[in-house]
C-alpha cells in the first residue's frame, strides 16, 4: 500500500491519515452494512423466506466478507502471489475433503450425485485455475 | 522484561567455556556454540538437527523393533503365554505408534533437515530457532509417549488401541488405563513438532533457494521432501481436531464420540484416515526421494523423465487426499461412498507406477555399480512393487471386505513401509553418511547386513500375505494350533530375529567403520565419493558448519555433475574437472551465521509437562505453561543473530578476538531511544 | 549511534540471505501456517454441523440457546478491530508511533471485548442449563467457539506485548513487519468468525 510518497508524508496531519487509510475504512464500511444485511434475514418477516435462499444469499455474502478481509485488510490484492497461494492450496484441500466426509455422514441427501460432485470440486478447481492464470510468476526464481 | 534486557549482556561472558553453567536461569546468556554436548543442545544448525533427528529415530526404531520381537515372541508357535492379551495390545499399539510416528516420520524429517538446505544451496533453514524448536518439541513427545510404559505399572497405562485408536474402543468405559490419554497428548505433542517444521521447511524451499535454483532445477528428493511438508502442513491440523475431541472427551467428558448420546465413532476414522492416508505418503515420498538420488548416481545416467517424477509426486501428493475411506470399507460408509473411494484408490496407483517405471529406465543401460546404497534402492524398487500390487488388490471393496483385519493387511503395509521406507532409509544412510561425519560405512557388513536384512523381511513379512488369506486376524493375542497357521507363524518370528541381526549389523558397521577411520585404516570419502549429482556434494565432508564457502549460482538440473562432465566436439561425455576442483573445501570462515539459542529448548520442554499435567494433575499444567511462555518471550525478544557475535562465522573451539568492540556496540542499542 | 542502526538491522535475519521470491520469510511462515489453521477450522466446523442436530427432542439446542443480537454486536466488534489493526500498521509505517499505539491499544480492547462477550455467552448458557456434557450440541458448540476464542485470546496476548514494547519506546517503524503479521493473525482469526458467525449463527436452524 505505501509508496514511497507515502512514507515522506509528516506523521501528525490529522488530514492525511485519514486520507491514506481511506480505502480501509471504506472496507470497514462495507463489512459493517453486509454484516447488517446478515442479520437482518434473522428478522421474523425475512426468516419466512425459504431456507435455501436464505443460505444461499448468507453465504454469498460470506464469501464476499471473506474475500474483502482477505484482499484489502490482509493487502493480499497487492502481495506476491506466494500468500495467496499457500491460503489457497489450504482452502482447496478443506473444501472437498470435510465435504466428502459431510456427504458420506449423509449431508443433502436429496442432491443428485452429479450434483454433488460437481460441488465438491468445480469451486476448489474455478480457485486454483484462476489462481494459476493469473499469477504466473509467483514461484519462479526472482533474480 | 528482564529477559529482554539480558540479552545485551556484554561479550566476555561468552566465549568463556563455564558461562553457560554458572548463570541463574533466566537471566544467563546466550550460548556461544562452544563444543561439547552443549553445542548440540542449543544448535540452531540444521544438519546437527538433522543428525539428532536421525539419531532419535533410529533409537525408536530399535525400541519398536524390541516390540515387534516380542509379539513375534509371543505368535511364534499357539497358545503361547509370554505376553497376556492386555499387554499384547499394549505392545502393538505401542509397535506402531512408535515405528510411524516415531521413527519413519522423524527419520524422514532427519533427511529433510539436513539435505533440503544444502540441496537448494542455502545457509540454513528459513527459521534456524523454530527447526530446533521442533526437533525438541517432537523427542518430549516421543519421550512422553514411551513413559506410558512405566508410569503407575509396567505395562499399566501404555496405549492399548492400536495405532488408529478407533472410537468408541478408546473412550474410557473401554479403555479406562491412562494409555489413551498419553496416546492423544503424545501424538498431538509431536504433531506440534511435524506442523512447525513443515513450514518452516515449506518456507525454506520457497524462499531460500540459490539464485538460479528453479523449483523445476531443484532435485527429485528435495521435491519429494517438500511435497511431504505440503501433506504434513494439512494432514496435522486434521489429527489435531481427532486427537482434541478425542482428549476431551476423556478428560472432560464431552460427547464427541459417546454413542448414548447419538453421537458417531465414524467420525473418528474420517478424519482419522484423511490424516492417515495423506500420512501415508508422508511416510513413502521421502525414501521415493531417497532412491531417486542413490538410482541415477549409480546408473550414471541422469533420473528418466524428472518432469514425470515432479508431477508424479505431486499427483501422488494431491490424490492422497481423496483415498482415506477406503481403510473405511468394512465400517459401513454406504455403497457410492465405497464405490468413489475404490475408483480413486485404483487411481493413484498410476502416479505411483509412473515412478517405478522412470526408476527402472533409469537403471536401463545405465553403468550400474552395485554398491550398498544401490543395492537398497533397487530393493525398494521390488519391494515396494509388491506391497503396492498387494495394495491395488485392497482398492477392490468386494476383496477388501474378506481382507480387511487379517495378516493380509499387516503383510501389505509391512511391505510398502518396511519395503518402502525403512530400506530406503538405510540406502540413504549408506550413500549419505560420508558426507555427514567424513568416513564411509564398510561395504562389506554394509552388503551383509542388506542380504540379511532383505532376507529376514521377506521371511517375516511373505508368510503374512498366507496367514491373511488363510484367514489370521491381526491384533488377536494368540491362536490355537491346527488352523494351519503354526508352520507360517514360526518362519515369521525367524524372520524377525533376522531383521533385527541385520539391524545390529548396521549399528555395529557404524562403530567398526568409525574406529577403522580413526586408525587411518579407510581413506578419506573427500566431498564427492560417489561421483555424484546435485550440490550436497560440493562442500566438504562432513559438511562445515556454513555449508558452502560462496554462494552457488545454479545453472542447469543436476549442476554439479555438470561442473564435473561435459561433452568433448564428438559428443562424448568426458570429465571436464575432478571433484575436488569443483567443490568447496569449507575453509571459509567469515560467514555469518544464525546463533545457537536457549528458548528453542526450554520451550519444548513445557509440553510434555502440560501432557503429564493434564492426565495427572492440572497444577503442572501451570508449570508447563511457564516453560512455554517463557520460552516463547525470551526467544521473540532475542535477536535471531547474536548482537554481541562479531557477525563471523568461527569453527567450535575459537576464541572471539574483537570482544570489547561489541561490547560498546550493545550498550548503545539497549539505550535505544523511541521517536515518540 | 551508527553500531546501534547496524545491531538493529542485523535483528532482521531474513534480510541478510537470498530471498527467492523477493518476500520476508516471517510473512510466508505465517501464511504458510494461516493455510494450515483452515484445516483446524474445517474440521471443527465440520463436527459442529455434524452434531448440532443430534439432540433429544427436549434437549436445549441452538434454536432455543443463540440470542443473535448480542453475538452481531460481539461480531461487529471483533470485524472493526480489523480495521484498528490495519490503521495501526500503516501508522506505524508512516512513523506515526504515538497513533499506531493508540490503534493497537484499542484493537486489543475491541478484541477482549469480544472474548468478554464470548465468556458472557458461555455463562449464558451455562445458567440455562446446556453444560459442555450436557450434549452434542453443547459439546461441539463450546469446542468450536471456544477454540475460535483461544485463537483470540493468544492475539490479544501478542498485541499487548507489542504494546508493552512501545511503552519502553521499542516500537518505532522498523517493526512495522512484525506488526503487520500479528495483523495478518488477526484479520485471519476475524475471518474465521466471519465463517463461524453466518454458518453456526445465522443459517436457519
Amino acid at each position: 500500500m505505501a509508496t514511497t510518497e507515502q512514507l515522506a508524508e509528516s506523521p501528525g496531519d490529522n488530514v492525511s491519515w485519514v486520507k491514506e487509510d481511506w480505502i480501509y475504512i471504506k472496507t470497514a464500511i462495507i463489512l459493517a452494512v453486509f454484516t447488517g444485511i446478515e442479520v437482518f434475514t434473522y428478522f421474523e418477516s425475512v426468516h419466512q423466506a425459504p431456507d435455501w435462499l436464505l443460505v444461499l444469499t448468507l453465504s454469498f455474502l460470506m464469501v464476499i466478507k471473506f474475500f474483502l478481509v482477505a484482499a484489502i485488510f490482509m493487502h493480499l490484492r497487492d502481495d506476491n502471489a506466494v500468500f495467496t497461494k499457500m491460503m489457497v492450496l489450504g482452502m482447496c484441500i478443506a473444501w472437498p475433503v470435510y465435504f466428502v466426509m459431510a456427504f458420506a455422514f449423509g449431508f443433502l441427501p436429496d442432491w443428485n450425485p452429479i450434483l454433488k460432485v460437481l460441488f465438491l470440486f468445480v469451486p476448489p478447481s474455478i480457485t486454483g485455475f484462476w489462481l494459476g492464470y493469473s499469477f504466473k510468476g509467483g514461484t519462479g526464481s526472482h533474480h | 522484561m528482564a529477559i529482554a534486557e539480558q540479552e545485551q549482556a556484554p561479550l566476555e561472558l561468552e566465549s568463556g567455556e563455564d558461562q553457560v553453567t554458572e548463570r541463574p536461569l533466566g537471566a544467563f546468556t546466550r550460548p556461544s556454540g562452544g563444543g561439547g554436548w552443549r553445542s548440540w543442545l542449543f544448535t540452531v544448525d540444521h544438519k546437527k538437527i538433522g543428525i539428532m533427528y536421525g539419531a532419535a529415530g533410529l533409537l525408536f526404531f530399535v525400541i519398536g523393533g524390541i516390540y515387534a520381537l516380542f509379539m513375534r515372541l509371543q505368535l511364534s508357535r499357539p497358545g503361547n503365554s509370554i505376553l497376556s492379551a492386555e499387554t499384547y495390545n499394549q505392545v502393538f499399539t505401542m509397535h506402531g505408534v512408535v515405528m510411524i510416528f516415531l521413527a519413519a516420520i522423524p527419520l524422514g524429517a532427519a533427511f529433510s533437515n539436513y539435505l533440503i538446505p544444502l540441496q537448494i544451496g542455502a545457509r540454513d533453514v528459513a527459521f534456524p530457532r523454530l527447526n530446533a524448536f521442533s526437533f525438541w518439541v517432537f523427542l518430549g513427545g516421543g519421550l512422553f509417549l514411551l513413559t506410558s510404559m512405566f508410569i503407575g505399572g509396567w505395562w499399566e497405562n501404555a496405549p492399548d488401541g492400536g495405532w488408529f485408536a478407533y472410537s468408541p474402543n478408546t473412550g474410557v468405559l473401554f479403555s479406562p488405563s491412562k494409555g489413551i490419554d498419553f496416546f492423544a497428548i503424545g501424538l498431538q505433542i509431536t504433531g506440534i513438532a511435524s506442523l512447525v517444521g513443515a513450514i518452516n521447511l515449506i518456507v525454506t524451499v520457497l524462499n531460500m533457494r540459490s539464485p538460479g535454483m528453479t523449483l523445476m532445477k531443484m532435485p527429485v528428493l528435495t521435491w519429494m521432501l517438500f511435497i511431504v511438508q505440503l501433506l504434513l502442513l494439512f494432514a496435522m491440523p486434521v489429527i489435531s481436531v481427532a486427537l482434541f475431541l478425542l482428549t476431551f472427551d476423556r478428560l472432560f467428558d464431552a460427547n464427541f464420540f459417546n454413542v448414548s448420546q447419538g453421537a458417531d465413532p465414524l467420525l473418528w476414522q474420517h478424519l482419522f484416515w484423511i490424516f492417515g492416508h495423506p500420512e501415508v505418503y508422508i511416510l513413502i515420498l521421502p525414501s521415493f526421494g531417497v532412491i531417486s538420488e542413490i538410482i541415477p548416481t549409480f546408473s550414471r545416467k541422469p533420473i528418466f523423465g524428472y518432469p514425470f517424477m515432479v508431477f508424479s509426486g505431486i499427483a501422488i501428493g494431491f490424490m492422497g487426499w481423496g483415498v482415506w475411506a477406503h481403510h473405511m470399507f468394512a465400517s459401513g460408509i454406504g455403497p457410492v461412498a465405497v464405490a468413489a473411494f475404490s475408483v480413486s484408490t485404483m487411481f493413484i496407483a498410476v502416479p505411483t507406477g509412473v515412478k517405478i517405471l522412470n526408476w527402472l529406465a533409469t537403471m536401463w543401460g545405465g553403468r550400474i555399480r552395485f554398491t550398498t546404497p544401490m543395492l537398497y534402492a533397487t530393493s525398494v524398487v521390488a519391494m515396494f512393487t509388491i506391497g503396492g500390487l498387494s495394495g491395488v488388490t485392497h482398492s477392490l471393496a468386494a476383496a477388501d471386505t474378506q481382507q480387511t483385519d487379517t495378516y493380509y493387511i499387516v503383510a501389505h503395509f509391512h511391505y510398502v513401509i518396511f519395503g518402502g521406507i525403512i530400506l530406503g532409509f538405510f540406502g540413504g544412510f549408506y550413500f549419505w553418511w560420508p558426507k555427514m561425519f567424513g568416513y564411509f560405512l564398510s561395504e562389506k557388513i554394509g552388503k551383509m547386513s542388506f542380504w540379511v536384512m532383505v532376507i529376514g523381511f521377506n521371511l517375516t513379512f511373505g508368510p503374512m500375505h498366507i496367514l491373511g488369506l488363510q484367514g489370521m486376524s491381526r491384533r488377536i493375542q494368540t491362536y490355537s494350533s491346527g488352523q494351519g497357521f503354526d508352520f507360517w507363524n514360526i518362519i515369521a518370528t525367524i524372520g524377525a530375529f533376522l531383521i533385527a541381526v541385520a539391524t545390529a549389523m548396521f549399528i555395529a558397521n557404524i562403530i567398526i567403520s568409525r574406529r577403522a577411520h580413526r586408525a587411518g585404516k579407510t581413506p578419506d570419502p573427500g566431498p564427492d565419493p560417489w561421483d555424484a549429482r546435485s550440490l550436497e556434494w560440493m562442500t566438504a565432508s562432513p559438511v562445515p558448519e556454513h555449508n558452502f564457502d560462496e554462494q552457488i549460482v545454479v545453472e542447469r538440473q543436476d549442476e554439479f555433475w555438470h561442473r564435473k562432465w561435459g561433452k568433448d566436439e564428438t559428443g562424448r561425455v568426458v570429465r571436464r574437472a575432478t571433484s575436488e576442483e569443483v567443490a568447496h573445501d569449507g575453509s571459509n570462515t567469515n560467514v555469518h551465521l544464525p546463533s545457537p539459542s536457549y528458548w528453542p529448548l526450554i520451550a519444548a520442554l513445557g509440553l510434555p509437562i502440560i501432557g503429564y499435567g493434564l492426565i495427572y494433575n492440572l497444577w503442572l499444567c501451570v508449570v508447563g505453561g511457564l516453560f512455554v511462555l517463557g520460552g516463547l518471550y525470551g526467544w521473540v525478544f532475542e535477536p535471531v543473530d547474536d548482537p554481541n557475535a562479531d557477525g563471523h562465522h568461527h569453527d567450535e573451539g575459537h576464541e572471539t578476538p574483537d570482544a570489547p568492540q561489541a561490547e560498546e556496540a550493545n550498550e548503545d542499542s539497549s539505550e535505544e531511544v523511541s521517536v515518540d | 549511534m551508527t553500531e546501534t542502526a547496524t545491531a538493529q538491522t542485523s535483528n532482521d535475519h531474513s534480510e541478510d540471505h537470498v530471498s527467492t521470491l523477493g518476500v520476508s520469510n516471517d510473512k510466508l511462515g505465517m501464511w504458510v501456517f494461516l493455510g494450515s489453521d483452515c484445516l483446524l477450522f474445517g474440521g471443527l466446523i465440520s463436527t459442529y454441523m455434524l452434531y448440532k442436530d443430534r439432540i433429544g427432542p427436549d434437549d436445549l439446542g441452538p434454536e432455543e440457546m443463540f440470542d443473535i443480537p448480542f453475538t452481531s454486536v460481539s461480531s461487529f466488534v471483533l470485524l472493526m478491530s480489523s480495521l484498528t489493526v490495519v490503521l495501526a500498521i500503516t501508522a506505524l509505517r508512516r512513523n506515526d508511533i504515538r497513533r499506531s499505539r493508540i490503534w493497537l491499544l484499542a484493537t486489543a480492547i475491541l478484541g477482549a471485548v469480544f472474548v468478554g462477550g464470548q465468556v458472557y455467552e458461555f455463562t449464558v448458557f451455562y445458567r440455562e442449563g446446556l453444560g459442555y456434557t450436557t450434549n452434542l450440541f453443547g459439546t461441539s458448540f463450546f469446542t468450536l467457539t471456544g477454540f475460535h476464542g483461544v485463537h483470540v485470546s493468544v492475539g490479544i496476548i501478542m498485541l499487548m506485548s507489542m504494546y508493552i514494547q512501545s511503552m519502553r519506546g521499542k516500537l518505532t517503524a522498523n517493526q512495522e513487519e512484525k506488526l503487520e503479521i500479528i495483523g495478518l493473525y488477526w484479520h485471519f482469526v476475524d475471518v474465521v468468525w466471519i465463517v463461524i458467525f453466518t454458518i453456526v449463527y445465522l443459517f436457519p436452524q
